[in-house]
């Protein structure tokens, strides 16, 4: 049955078991892929993932568009699994909110470095958290430095420092598993 | 030039490609009834005379505010209905972001003062659901509807932004 998403919301409005499965079979990937990039272990990903449509389903209401229901649900995913990083405070490794550093243009090495798709995905893992999140938000969640400044409540300047640096040590993980492949 | 946003970019799909745990509708189910117990429908327990009542009701307040029947179907044909949608869902989106911040505030902090201003935020945001459901349906498809919109949804956004700077001082204070 392919039921449209309004039909579905309705059904969730009215707390319907069904409407609310359809919904998270729909989108269950999607928001899935989002957590693990942020979180960076599968574990997590789903707690984060499950607790994203279980606050959605509490707050249906007051959603009415169609249209943006799939960014609406997105939103709050990215939101709940940064949430569970920081109740982690031991992993997060993020730089203090004054770092700075002057911002270069990607160097020649990095320039070298082949990029595939494994790679990416498995250097992201063995970032810091800090640097996760960063380089998750700006590169596959599309916010801007600005609106990530003030979902980590950090400056604008500090957190492209951060994304700068999170870069460079991604691209260091990518050229290291290269050579010792 | 960022070399490694431009390649995700062009693989942005090859990167949605990752498998869902095994179990996790199982575990979402039992994590769902938790969350959301399911009611025993009651559906045959209307006493006789609940039903023409409740339809008569309905029919006397179609009557009587005949926005309500009508819906959208007045502004379907309105040019600035998008622009409508689209600011309503855009101040919901940035309301709902401070409610779900401030609500993990309140968690992780055992003070009444905190519920107090989440308490406080969620009456404004119920006052814009009060808004959307008897004052937007009266509003004519102009320019007027789309100020009306900002005034409502900008004040409460304003005040949702102060309550939510006052539970960050608050807890700063704490810390300190």
């Amino acid at each position: 049955m392919n039921e449209s998403i309004q039909t579905l919301i309705e059904g969730c409005r009215r707390k319907e078991r069904r409407a609310q499965q359809a919904i998270y079979e729909r989108y269950a990937r999607r928001l899935y892929v989002a957590c693990l990039r942020i979180t960076g272990n599968p574990a997590d990903a789903e707690e984060a993932m499950q607790d994203a449509f279980l606050k959605a389903f509490g707050r249906i209401e007051q959603f009415d568009s169609e249209r943006c229901f799939a960014a609406w649900l997105q939103r709050i995913a990215v939101r709940t699994a940064i949430d569970h990083l920081r109740v982690q405070p031991e992993t997060w490794e993020a730089l203090p909110d004054g770092y700075t550093e002057q911002a270069e243009e990607e160097t020649a090495d990095e320039e070298q470095v082949q990029l595939t798709v494994e790679a990416i995905r498995r250097a992201m893992q063995q970032l810091a958290n800090g640097y996760r999140v960063i380089l998750s938000l700006y590169l596959f969640e599309g916010y801007d430095m600005d609106e990530i400044a003030s979902i980590l409540k950090l400056q604008p300047a500090s957190v492209r420092s951060q994304y700068l640096r999170g870069k460079r040590k991604l691209v260091e993980l990518i050229r290291n598993e290269a050579w010792t492949d | 030039m960022d070399r490694l946003k431009d390649f995700i970019e062009k693989n942005r799909e090859a990167f949605e490609h990752e498998p869902l745990p095994e179990g996790h509708e199982t575990r979402f189910r039992q994590r769902l009834d938790e969350a959301f117990p399911e009611k025993r429908t009651r559906r045959f327990a209307l006493r006789g005379w609940a039903v023409p009542v409740a339809a008569a009701l309905i029919g006397w307040l179609c009557w009587q505010f005949p926005a309500l029947w009508s819906g959208t179907d007045s502004t379907a044909v309105c040019e600035l209905h998008t622009e409508v949608a689209e600011l309503r869902t855009y101040y919901q989106m940035e309301m709902d972001d401070i409610l779900m911040q401030m609500e993990a505030y309140e968690s992780r902090n055992d003070n009444p003062a905190y519920r107090t201003l989440l308490e406080e935020s969620r009456k404004i945001t119920h006052a814009c659901n009060r808004f959307d459901a008897q004052v937007l349906p009266t509003l004519p498809c102009s320019d007027e509807a789309v100020q009306a919109i900002q005034q409502q949804y900008g004040n409460s956004l304003n005040s949702l932004h102060i309550l939510y700077a006052q539970m960050q001082r608050l807890e700063k204070s704490t810390i300190k």
